[in-house]
């Protein structure tokens, strides 16, 4: 799809979008929590808390609220690379325990155009080697994607 | 259960053998036979397949044959789809958030 995506994005999530705005704008969207509470609600959820140490290493912790509950997420960073790539592990109500990674790729088309990629992945090994995907594998099941 | 579906394919040979069993049921020594392992290491993630639900194992007389449990597909599958609707909300809102100018 993109030259500039992950090797792999088997048994993950993959967006991508296309953003009318400079790369350096996207990236500091992605890090600074006065921006983050901006887009990262839900539709039944708001973000009560974020915060985040922008270096490898650092730790983020997302607190979301909604439908009587407390979601909170943290996870810590893996790849910090301004204004091109950010990752970080991810854990949270959802993964059940399970650390997952999210891996935030991005590319300047243009000046004030930029090119997002994130993959969401629960089998880190997968991530860098070729491999028969899930939807291969739900095809080959008969099981249509929903 | 999640963590255990995750776990279960959290290896490339347990994939492998996956992906064969979804084309249809297989007998356990034919599988064994295509990976260059002993039948017992084989045996050993058949089983870790089968507590996540991923694999069914049935015997016919003396012949152990697996197939496909959608009890575990449909749980990753949900996952993913939950993870799809979560990005997609938030991605789409980051763009109008870029898009203003700040």
């Amino acid at each position: 799809m993109t030259t500039s995506a992950p090797e792999n994005t088997a048994y993950a999530v993959t967006q991508t979008r296309i953003y009318s705005a400079d790369i350096e704008t996207v990236f500091n969207a992605l890090i600074d929590p006065e921006t983050v509470k901006r887009w990262m609600y839900g539709p039944d959820t708001t973000v009560v808390d974020f915060v985040l140490q922008p270096e490898i290493g650092g730790r983020f912790f997302l607190l979301m609220r909604g439908q009587d509950r407390e979601w909170p997420h943290e996870g810590k960073i893996t790849h910090f690379e301004r204004p091109n790539r950010l990752a970080y592990t991810w854990l949270s109500p959802s993964t059940q325990g399970r650390e997952t990674h999210v891996d935030i790729t991005l590319t300047a088309i243009e000046v004030g155009k930029t090119e997002l990629v994130l993959v969401h992945t629960a089998l880190p090994d997968t991530y860098a080697a070729f491999d028969q995907g899930w939807a291969e594998l739900l095809v080959n099941l008969g099981v249509t994607l929903g | 259960m999640l963590d255990t579906t995750f776990h279960a394919l959290a290896d490339p040979t347990r994939r492998t053998l996956l992906s064969k069993v979804v084309v249809g049921r297989q007998r356990v020594t034919d599988l064994a036979a295509e990976f260059p392992m002993s039948l017992n290491a084989v045996s050993k993630h058949i089983q870790v397949l089968e507590r996540a639900g991923l694999v069914v194992r049935e015997r016919v007389g003396r012949t152990h044959f697996i197939d496909s449990d959608l009890t575990g597909f449909a749980e990753v599958q949900a996952w993913l789809s939950q993870m799809q609707r979560f990005w997609a909300i938030r991605l789409d809102q980051l763009g109008d958030v870029v898009e203003q100018g700040e």
